[in-house]
């Protein structure tokens, strides 16, 4: 139990730290920027108070936005995908239901399964958070190709992420 | 009220999810306004010591090149001193401008709102609506200010307009960032009659308060002529490589408050 909880607080900072430091810091092609602290929402226990998870995810954001100077940004962005994400675990439910003490994994529930669901999640983030970044619709296609690629290496970075924190 | 009590319970979720995003978005909207979003940025103690730590962490890796670079700089500033101390120009006493250096402890790069973080604040005598420059051209100027650090707003954020004009011939224009490339600014309000070529400096015109006359921006290196206004869109490739920040300056102005208001009482 204390394990879990030092294991979440672990997956917060490394989410948070990593983002801000690391990938915040790196400039590859103007169209790609990877959010890796989504790591950390798409991990939280399947079961777990969804309320709880609201609260997280705005912490989350918020910690993100402080670094950036862009507050409220990430939060925005973070919190939707929070909300919505019930919503999502239950689109792709297996047949007979989550199990209890799960977490979205590939080991719990297969690669395919963790692939969908997070790049749902993912894409939700990104069209949200790229649109009110630029607050307006004049840049559109630039915007879409921005939201495609940027998913994809954020999908990319989740799943190696994911690999690190679900070894136990 | 029991209906109502009903409803709120069933729509709770919702209800919390929608009161967070309020709050978000009155946090986006007042982070908007230039002068009201003093407090949530990057030169709050907490995170730009965390940011700094970081930077103290990995500099290593990187000493060779700000070696180089702050090496190269010696030299061209040499090299000036040279010209100056040749044309016996005497010493320059009332001088406009003093600089001060500063580390880049924190940068976000990718984003369409990209700040700086450097390790100079209130305590250094470091204030909003300085001028930051690096050892090859303009950075951007300081938009918050903590105790011990400074969120700079630089090129790359469509915020900020930046007054230039073209090195050779003395024409001014307004420089922004689209929000794409880090490497590429836009320059507009060159009228089309003004000779354009690739290659041109672009640098600081001296208009504003901020920043002193000539300091270098970038080169011209793509540029079209709007066929209806008879104005040419530059585009213009800047100096300073913000992928690879480490050490700038900070620009004070010592006449700042006795311009602003002249500026101020010319407006009325």
């Amino acid at each position: 139990m204390i394990n879990d909880y030092l294991k979440y607080i672990l997956l917060f900072l490394f989410s948070v730290l990593v983002q801000v430091l690391i990938f915040d810091n790196i400039y590859l092609i103007g169209y790609v920027n990877t959010f890796i602290y989504l790591l950390f929402i798409l991990m939280l226990p399947i079961e777990m108070n969804k309320y709880l998870v609201l609260f997280l995810g705005f912490i989350l954001g918020f910690s993100v936005d402080l670094f950036n100077s862009t507050p409220g940004l990430n939060a925005s962005a973070t919190v939707l995908v929070c909300y919505l994400r019930p919503f999502v675990l239950n689109v792709f439910s297996p047949r007979d239901g989550y199990e209890s003490n799960k977490t979205p994994s590939v080991k719990s529930y297969g690669l395919y399964w963790f692939i969908r669901y997070s790049l749902v999640i993912i894409l939700i983030h990104h069209t949200f958070l790229f649109f009110l970044e630029v607050f307006s619709f004049t840049h559109f296609f630039y915007t879409v190709i921005k939201i495609i690629l940027s998913s994809v290496s954020t999908l990319i970075f989740v799943f190696l992420g994911h690999l690190l924190f679900s070894g136990k | 009220m029991n209906s109502l009590l009903k409803f709120i319970l069933k729509y709770l979720f919702t209800i919390v999810f929608i009161f967070i995003e309020v709050i978000c978005f009155v946090l986006i909207f007042s982070g908007n306004d230039y002068h009201n979003s003093k407090y949530i940025n990057s030169s709050n103690a907490f995170t730009a010591n965390i940011s700094e730590k970081w930077t103290n962490l990995t500099e290593y890796t990187k000493l060779r090149s700000i070696n180089d670079s702050l090496a190269e700089e010696n030299g061209r500033l040499k090299d000036i001193l040279e010209k100056y101390r040749r044309d016996n120009i005497p010493s320059i006493e009332g001088r406009g401008f003093i600089y001060s250096s500063a580390k880049v402890v924190g940068a976000t790069v990718n984003r369409t709102k990209n700040f700086l973080t450097i390790n100079k604040g209130l305590s250094n005598n470091v204030e909003p609506e300085m001028g930051v420059v690096g050892p090859n051209g303009l950075v951007g100027i300081v938009y918050a200010s903590s105790d011990k650090y400074s969120s700079v707003l630089p090129i790359i954020n469509p915020e900020t307009k930046i007054s230039v004009k073209l090195r050779k011939n003395d024409y001014f224009g307004s420089l922004s960032w689209d929000g794409s490339d880090i490497r590429i600014a836009t320059m507009t309000e060159i009228p089309g009659y003004v000779d354009v070529n690739h290659g041109d400096l672009v640098v600081t015109s001296g208009l504003s308060s901020i920043f002193p006359e000539n300091i270098p921006v970038g080169v011209v290196k793509d540029f079209y002529k709007d066929s209806s206004t008879e104005f040419y869109t530059i585009y213009v490739e800047l100096l300073t490589d913000f992928n690879n920040i480490n050490y700038v300056y900070i620009v004070k102005n010592l006449n700042y408050h006795e311009q602003e208001q002249f500026n101020y009482t010319a407006d009325d």
